[in-house]
């Protein structure tokens, strides 16, 4: 890493894992970064400091989180300008957190290795979908503007499907069968045509047995810890480069069902961030510190 | 965790989701069923500006430190949510529990400026309550006002039950105790309590007071329908402020508020008597907190938040008798703990210049002085006790420390001002960039020098001197603003000179509400159903509704703006007693018209009253 201040004095890097669940979904990503820099300074920790007149924390995020998105996979580098021991660094953050807010490990990063921003190539995310109450979705599943049905060429059957073999037969057409997911990307500057199927390393439909399996730790709820009817595994590629939003791969994976958007509420929760070893496997960002 | 009351869709659609969700570090948190009274405390504006209030603060320690008391915040929703809120049937909810504000005891609304009163209307509906205190049912929360607009309480009485008046540290106990033994035995219903709560120092219950007016349109009388209700609120004051409690561990908001730092107060009240200014009157007599309390609470702070700034706060902190040792003592502490100090409404001096050059950037930031009035004359009528040499003496050992921006506040439509005195605004702005000019060799100049002038329009204020002026018409004011203008194009260094104005059409509403009768009542109710919200922001005022307004409820606004008042004439606000007598601010006004300076607290006692308080620099 480039020393902008020649002055400074040596500082160990420390890599924190932390979950946010409940309300604090709510708490958007710039507001979190204000959080943590009160949180660390109460904590008494020993944060370095850039240098000018206002000096400000040495801390950087790694992919920040949609509102309304649940994690436990949040990632932050920091500097200090000594060591404390990790479990006690956890102890003095997790004293100093909002409900909704945990500090889940602390590890010190080799000299060299990349920052928690540049690693990430990938974020893997569970999504529960939700009946609304009262009405059964799935008739919505309607047919398309050119008269066909759903997504498929037998509409009817399709409409007539309950929730579960309807996702079921929809993921198969949509990701797991399809060569190609080609979707116009819009920025503020231009429109590109982009193919999600590479992008997507997994997509799948968890099995009723699973269901509760694939919830996420313990007191780590999705939002609100409501239960779903449905819940989706994806691994999607992010980072600087192609950053693959889960919303996005659902709105399309909705409209190629044909139904409404906004039909199903979907709970997002982000389960880890994903870098890749040596060997080109994704392992997580918070386990790879060792390998680099 | 409490569910929110706000489902995710909701939260998702609005801006800043994070202001309605509550659960900020140092929040307090009780379970409802354990507590006898709940309190909903209320800023009516959005989250960030009600955060950054000191007063809420402190009340909602102070109230949370009694068991048997359950408060919360609440605060303006913003216009987004207002409108889902209204489609949808939501009621408003308090912060912590999240519960609907109509299921509390009590609500109370904090009046910091004029320009919130048709917040206050949003607050009442969306809670689905009553606007109007005389409609509200044995239900409904006791709806209690306080803050700096009960100075003049009369265009909003209608809709409270009843006003704290004063400082809010000293009879809230009395009050909540009087409603816990009339719960108790039985003997509450609102209208027996209002009429033994009128009877506690410091509350005013509108509806226990009778008001007719004469022909002419004036006050005929203004008095208490029953013998046992007091004709005179008196003002709470706390004469010692060490003892008095302070937020040490302030509610941190997760979204950015307007005050995003450790707020040390003090002192309060201001040792000067600038006619203009209700603050400087109605917070009299001024009393300070000593250095080691300031000392204590500074560290203890800057432990408990976390927050990389800390700012004094006070009416005039140049006046504060210990400010070096203050100032010194932060700037050790907060060197070593990386906190920075922002020290605002400093007066412009060797000290304070010194002091600056430590703690702030100076390329980035700018000089400010508030001389209010261009002229001497004009400054002398106001008793800004600020002179051409101070300003001119403080610029130059500014631009020879390095400063190259100078910020200027003045006031337009002060009593008694001319044209001369108008244009001797920019005269003195052209003498400043002379200054700089003469001060700073060519070749340790980086550009122009930078001076902005700005100006509000006056608004009087009651008990202040200047309570019985007269106002003026929007085209006026704005005919001043252009004067102004065109001067300073005139001037030799117009190059170096900026002006800024504000809006004519919020004074004169807001000169309306200040020294309003009850009739104004409606006219606000009317606005606010034809729309009228967050007045305070540019973006939604729109005077247009309160024409109409005023149209439509047969009031004439040039009745409360532009006459001047007789000195005997019955006000309003007569039946508070602020501690000042009338009989100054009337000598006072006087000397105004005479162009008579007075002394400051600290140099002479000029009777104002206050010092029957018994505390503060009526003794020092
Ligand atoms: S110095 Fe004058 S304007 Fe400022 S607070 Fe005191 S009285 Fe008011
Ligand atoms: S009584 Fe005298 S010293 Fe005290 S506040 Fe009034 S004028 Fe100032």
């Amino acid at each position: 890493m480039a020393n902008a201040n020649p002055n400074k004095q040596p500082t160990v890097r420390a890599r924190i894992r932390f979950a946010k669940y409940g309300v604090m979904r709510f708490v958007g990503h710039l507001d979190m970064m204000r959080f943590f820099q009160k949180a660390i300074r109460r904590a008494g920790l020993p944060i370095a400091y850039s240098g000018g007149f206002h000096p400000h924390q040495i801390m950087s995020f790694a992919l920040p989180l949609g509102i309304g998105v649940t994690s436990e996979g949040e990632y932050m580098d920091i500097e200090l300008t000594e060591k404390v021991v990790p479990e006690n660094a956890i102890q003095r953050l997790n004293d100093q957190m909002a409900d909704g807010v945990k500090v889940l490990s602390f590890v010190y990063l080799p000299d060299k290795s990349q920052k928690a921003m540049a690693a990430v190539e990938a974020a893997s995310y569970v999504v529960g979908l939700k009946e609304p109450e009262g009405k059964a979705v799935h008739v919505l599943a309607r047919q398309g503007a050119d008269g066909s049905a759903g997504m498929g060429n037998d509409g009817s059957i399709f409409a007539e499907m309950p929730l579960e073999p309807l996702f079921r037969e929809g993921l198969r057409l949509f990701y797991e069968e399809a060569d190609d997911i080609i979707i116009i990307k819009k920025t503020k500057k231009s429109e590109r045509q982009l193919d999600l199927k590479p992008l997507i390393y997994e997509f799948k439909l968890s099995d009723n047995a699973e269901k509760t399996a694939f919830l996420p730790s313990k007191d780590v709820g999705v939002s609100n810890g409501d239960q779903h009817d449905l819940y989706f595994y994806l691994t999607l590629s992010a980072g600087s480069t192609d950053n693959i939003k889960p919303e996005l791969v659902f709105s399309h994976f909705m409209k190629s069902l044909g139904i409404e958007e906004d039909a199903y509420r979907l709970a997002i929760h982000r389960l880890d961030l994903l870098t890749r070893n040596p060997e080109g496997q994704f392992v997580s960002l918070g386990d790879a510190v060792g390998l680099l | 965790m409490e569910a929110l009351a706000l489902s995710d869709d909701i939260l998702l659609s609005v801006d800043k989701a994070a202001r309605y969700i509550g659960n900020e570090i140092n929040h307090i948190k009780k379970n409802p069923s354990d507590v006898d009274i709940r309190f909903a405390l209320c800023f009516p504006d959005v989250y960030e500006i009600g955060m950054s209030h000191l007063g809420i603060q402190i009340l909602y320690e102070m109230f949370n430190r009694r068991s048997d008391v359950y408060c919360e915040r609440v605060y303006s929703p913003w216009a987004d949510l207002h409108t889902i809120l209204k489609e949808r049937d939501i009621p408003l909810f308090a912060l912590e529990s999240q519960q609907p504000v109509r299921d509390f005891d009590f609500l109370g609304i904090t009046l910091q400026y004029e320009m919130c009163y048709t917040n206050i209307l949003q607050i009442l509906d969306l809670s689905k309550l009553p606007l109007l205190a005389a409609e509200r049912t044995e239900a409904d929360p006791l709806v209690i006002g306080g803050g700096p607009c009960t100075y003049n309480p009369e265009p909003i009485a209608d809709f409270f039950d009843l006003f704290y008046i004063g400082e809010g540290e000293l009879q809230y106990d009395a009050l909540f105790d009087l409603y816990l033994s009339m719960k108790k035995d039985d003997a509450y219903t609102r209208e027996a309590f209002l009429r033994r709560a009128a009877q506690i120092p410091g509350i005013y219950v509108p509806s226990l007071y009778d008001v007719t007016y004469a022909d002419d349109g004036t006050l005929a009388s203004f008095a208490p329908m029953y013998d046992d209700v007091p004709a005179k609120v008196h003002r709470q004051v706390v004469t010692d402020l060490d003892a008095a409690p302070y937020p040490t561990k302030p509610v941190i908001p997760f979204v950015q508020a307007t005050q995003d730092r450790i707020v040390l107060e003090i002192m309060r009240g201001c040792i000067r008597g600038c006619r203009f200014c209700q603050a400087g009157m109605v917070y009299r007599p001024n009393r300070e907190k000593s250095l080691d309390t300031l000392k204590r609470y500074a560290r203890e702070m800057i432990e408990t938040t976390g927050y990389e700034e800390i700012s004094l706060s006070s009416l005039s902190s140049s006046d504060y008798s210990a400010l070096p040792e203050l100032v010194n003592f932060l700037i050790d502490e907060c060197a070593a703990k990386r906190v920075n100090i922002s020290l605002p409404s400093l007066r412009i001096d060797a000290f304070s210049l010194d002091v600056m050059k430590k703690v702030q950037d100076i390329k980035k930031t700018s000089l400010t002085f508030a001389p209010e009035a261009g002229s001497q004359r004009m400054r002398d009528v106001i008793n800004k006790g600020l002179t051409i040499e101070d300003i001119l003496g403080g610029s130059e050992l500014a631009f020879k420390g390095g400063w190259n921006k100078v910020k200027l506040y003045f006031m337009l439509g002060l009593p008694g001002e001319t044209d001369e005195d108008i244009q001797a605004i920019p005269e003195l702005g052209n003498e400043i960039a002379s200054l700089y000019y003469d001060t700073v060799p060519k070749e340790e100049r980086t550009g122009r020098c930078q001076i902005t002038m700005s100006t509000s329009f006056f608004v009087p204020k009651p008990f202040t001197p200047f309570q019985w002026a007269r106002m003026y018409p929007p085209g006026e004011y704005l005919r001043r603003a252009k004067l102004l203008n065109d001067t300073m194009k005139e001037q030799l260094n117009r190059k170096s000179l900026r002006y800024q104005w504000h809006q004519a059409d919020v004074t004169v509403l807001e000169g309306i509400f200040a020294r309003g009768d009850r009739r104004v009542g409606a006219v606000i109710r009317k606005a606010y159903e034809y729309g009228a919200l967050f007045d305070a922001w540019s973006e939604y005022f729109d005077m247009e509704k309160w024409e109409r307004a005023f149209a439509d409820c047969g009031v004439d606004p040039d009745f409360y703006i532009m006459r001047e008042r007789p000195a005997d004439e019955l006000l309003p606000w007569d039946f508070i007693d602020t501690g000042i007598s009338k009989d100054f601010l009337r000598r006072e006004w006087e000397r105004a018209k005479r162009g008579e300076v007075t002394a400051n607290c600290r140099k002479q006692c000029s009777g104002c009253g206050c010092r029957a308080y018994g505390g503060g620099v009526c003794f020092g």
